[in-house]
């Protein structure tokens, strides 16, 4: 059956149900999430955006993602544009409140030079990189980073779009087909996923009486909103696959078929969430959010998130 | 939204793995049940059965045997009338929760008189409810309400390895029933949907409801 996925909204809501802890938190990003995917829908049609390349096979089996060594053009004005664009959701965050300005005025005409700097400290998940910049431009590197993951993902989601067609769960991506694509980062952009997913089994019309699949492990990038198969055992980190090592943490009540897959070598985790259990598909990066429950334990069990994000750092 | 069902008979094996897995889910106890000459098993819904799987076979017009399968449970109907009959009685014995169109029996039920139990028994077109004559409670399926509730699929849609039963938003699953049918339709002339427009639980039939079960469809 063709499902749509829910809206951030949507999933939110489900999760502030479940889950009325989360209520405060959840409301305060809401907004945000939503504002970030209409803008990103909207720039698909409404804006003069280039082309990513397209997947080469030889070089993904080799484990060379497609933007690896991509010289992005000048992103000055769509930069500009979605940082004006979100201002007023940014404007809400608690922490942010009256301190945003500054940050404004840098995006509105980033240097192509600094963009590089900007795109390297995202894709490796590192703010220390933009501390010489930030210094110079007299800004905190940590908000400077907070943002930049935003106004990044908000283009990044767009050009995907764009390229490869709109995120669709039952969609067959470019880089499934043969299973070129075995890592545990991004095919796209070469981020960590925030978030795994099994998927529902499907109708085949040529088998009558069985249903087909259902139960293959997906990763979603949150960054640029690709997916991509993965095995099943095998962690995303350290590319073990011996299940003995290959863990996993779950509520023992009402789980919603959410769970976290933790690696016992390496001590990395990822939320994951099984489709089959679920009535609705979930907006992925909002899911995400909303099992802040469960990365609370994880930080207590001293695991390591595979892809740090602003609800799952706790230092 | 209304959340409904698709019950694609065509696909259908009778594995009977939805009629255990809602036993098992609702912790229902084994009873004791006699074989009637078909492999439908226990003969009928009851207490602690709300999910059956009927058997009927006949021959088609070739002299061929055909042997349907028919996954019986509540329609969840869109104006559930037992509902009706039991609020002149004891108000909220039935109730129908909005958000997911789930009709629900509640404890209150026990306190219908017998007479006003079977009033609601017989007032039901397509004879689902039975009295629990221990807990004088009226059961029946409940749409696994506490799952649905929070996001979770049925139990005897989870466990259907066929694809025979779907469960999502009412709007979703007419489009997809409607687009079963169309494939159905193909193999089956005969085909029809089970009352869509009054149940969110909308059997796909591949011939007449007399080829399935007397209470199959109400129109």
């Amino acid at each position: 059956m063709q499902q749509s996925s829910q809206t951030a909204e949507q999933t939110f809501t489900d999760i502030m149900l479940w889950r009325p802890a989360l209520k405060n938190f959840l409301t305060v990003f809401s907004p945000l999430f939503m504002a970030m995917d209409k803008l990103s829908n909207e720039m698909v049609t409404n804006f003069d955006l280039f082309a990513l390349p397209a997947c080469q096979p030889e070089r993904m089996q080799n484990g060379i993602s497609i933007l690896a060594d991509f010289n992005f053009p000048d992103l000055a004005q769509p930069l500009a544009h979605i940082s004006a664009q979100l201002s007023g959701q940014l404007q809400a965050l608690p922490n942010l409140q009256g301190n945003v300005d500054p940050y404004q005025k840098y995006f509105a005409q980033v240097h192509l030079s600094e963009q590089a700097i900007l795109w390297r400290s995202i894709v490796t998940n590192d703010a220390n990189i933009l501390q010489e910049l930030a210094e110079k431009l007299n800004l905190d590197a940590a908000i400077l980073h907070f943002l930049a993951k935003f106004f990044f993902s908000v283009l990044l989601k767009a050009l995907v779009t764009k390229t490869y067609g709109a995120s669709d769960i039952s969609k067959e991506w470019p880089w499934d087909t043969n299973n070129v694509w075995q890592q545990g980062y991004c095919p796209v952009c070469g981020a960590y996923p925030t978030i795994g997913w099994l998927d529902k089994p499907t109708i085949d019309e040529r088998n009558t009486y069985l249903l087909e699949g259902g139960g293959r492990k997906h990763l979603h990038c949150g960054l640029c909103g690709a997916n991509w198969r993965f095995l099943r055992l095998s962690c995303p980190n350290c590319g073990i696959n011996e299940s003995k090592e290959l863990e996993m943490l779950t509520c023992t009540d009402n789980t919603h078929g959410e769970s976290l897959d933790h690696c016992s070598k390496c001590n990395s985790y990822y939320p994951l969430v099984d489709l089959r259990e679920r009535i609705n598909i979930p907006h992925l990066d909002a899911q995400a959010l909303g099992m802040l429950h469960l990365d609370l334990i994880a930080h207590e069990k001293g695991l390591m998130p595979l892809r740090l994000s602003f609800w799952n750092s706790f230092n | 939204m209304p959340k409904s069902f698709l019950i694609d008979t065509t696909r259908c094996t009778a594995c009977r793995g939805c009629q255990m897995a809602c036993k098992d889910w609702h912790n229902l106890p084994a009873i004791e049940t006699k074989q009637t000459g078909t492999h439908q098993n226990p003969p009928d819904l009851n207490p602690c059965n709300y999910k059956l799987v009927r058997f009927h076979e006949h021959k088609d017009e070739n002299g061929r045997v055909v042997w349907n399968f028919f996954p019986d449970q509540c329609r969840h109907c869109i104006y559930p009338v037992c509902k009706d009959v039991a609020d002149m009685a004891v108000p909220g014995a039935i109730i129908q929760d909005k958000e997911t169109g789930a009709v629900l029996c509640t404890e209150k039920s026990a306190e219908l008189s017998y007479e006003d139990a079977q009033a609601v028994i017989e007032a039901c077109p397509y004879n689902i409810p039975r009295l629990d004559k221990k807990t004088l409670l009226l059961t029946k399926c409940d749409m696994c309400f506490d799952r649905v509730s929070n996001g979770m699929q049925p139990m005897c849609v989870k466990s259907c390895p066929t694809g025979t039963m779907l469960f999502g938003d009412r709007d979703e699953i007419l489009a997809e029933a409607k687009k079963r049918l169309a494939i159905i339709k193909k193999t089956h002339p005969k085909a029809y949907l089970a009352d869509p427009r009054d149940v969110n639980v909308i059997f796909l039939l591949a011939e007449e409801k007399e080829h399935y079960y007397e209470y199959a469809s109400f129109m």
